[in-house]
């Protein structure tokens, strides 16, 4: 993780991280492709798309209040993205925009990837791997240990 | 819920501004966005999540002030965005 920002991040339980991640995701989006490690990647899966579709409703009815032209013009090319994104679990999910799959799955086939977000405790050397393909400048965020649901 | 490593030649520094609110806040606080236009993340606080109108909204001016900055340079307004998925 030499030359990546990271960002450490907490939330109790997968609903929690999911909430968070989809807020995250928002803004993360439109820099390329996610990988987001998760211990119970099919479980994860709908979580996080509830959580954007949940947003992206959001993000319509804020488009439908406003008045100002900026707003509505950036907010449907938001939503435009938002709904062109693609979710999938696997490691060789290639084609998919966001990639959900298990450390194991990771270190098979190393996501290149711009943003990473991992949502279980893992050795320092597993970050270090998952890591690896990155280019320079991304960003990780790591969710703390910390997890009720899972102690 | 903090950034807690810039890449390695970068120290971090005591404040960032965040771009939804324009306030000067704590790393400690915030969260790591989309590039602007220099190629550089921008960073919101943490809990701008909690109000999703201002995430919204606030993410829609940055996009748009990014676009003209790169239009007045007359590069594409999409060059912002960083690598696209097709080069990943």
């Amino acid at each position: 993780m030499h030359d990546l920002y990271a960002e450490a991040r907490t939330a109790h339980d997968t609903s929690m991280q999911a909430w968070d991640i989809a807020r995250h995701l928002y803004a993360r989006i439109r820099q390329g492709k996610v990988a987001i490690v998760a211990s119970q990647s099919a479980s994860f899966l709908p979580c996080l798309q509830k959580q954007w579709q949940r947003l992206m409703r959001k993000a319509l009815q804020e488009r439908t209040s406003t008045t100002n032209a900026i707003y509505i013009l950036e907010i449907s090319c938001q939503v435009a993205h938002m709904q062109a994104t693609r979710f999938a679990i696997g490691a060789e999910a290639y084609h998919c925009d966001v990639a959900i799959a298990t450390s194991s799955q990771f270190l098979q086939a190393p996501p290149i990837c711009q943003t990473m977000y991992i949502t279980e405790q893992l050795p320092r050397q597993t970050y270090h791997q998952l890591t690896a393909w990155m280019p320079k400048n991304c960003l990780v965020v790591y969710y703390d240990c910390h997890n009720k649901s899972r102690h | 819920m903090a950034i807690v490593k810039f890449p390695s030649g970068m120290t971090i520094p005591h404040t960032v501004t965040c771009i939804l609110c324009d306030r000067h806040i704590s790393p400690a606080d915030a969260v790591t966005g989309q590039l602007d236009a220099n190629q550089n993340p921008a960073f919101a606080c943490s809990g701008h999540f909690w109000d999703t109108s201002i995430l919204i909204c606030g993410w829609a001016s940055f996009n748009h002030a990014q676009g003209l900055a790169l239009e007045r340079r007359g590069m594409p307004v999409h060059y912002f965005t960083g690598m696209d998925s097709h080069h990943a």
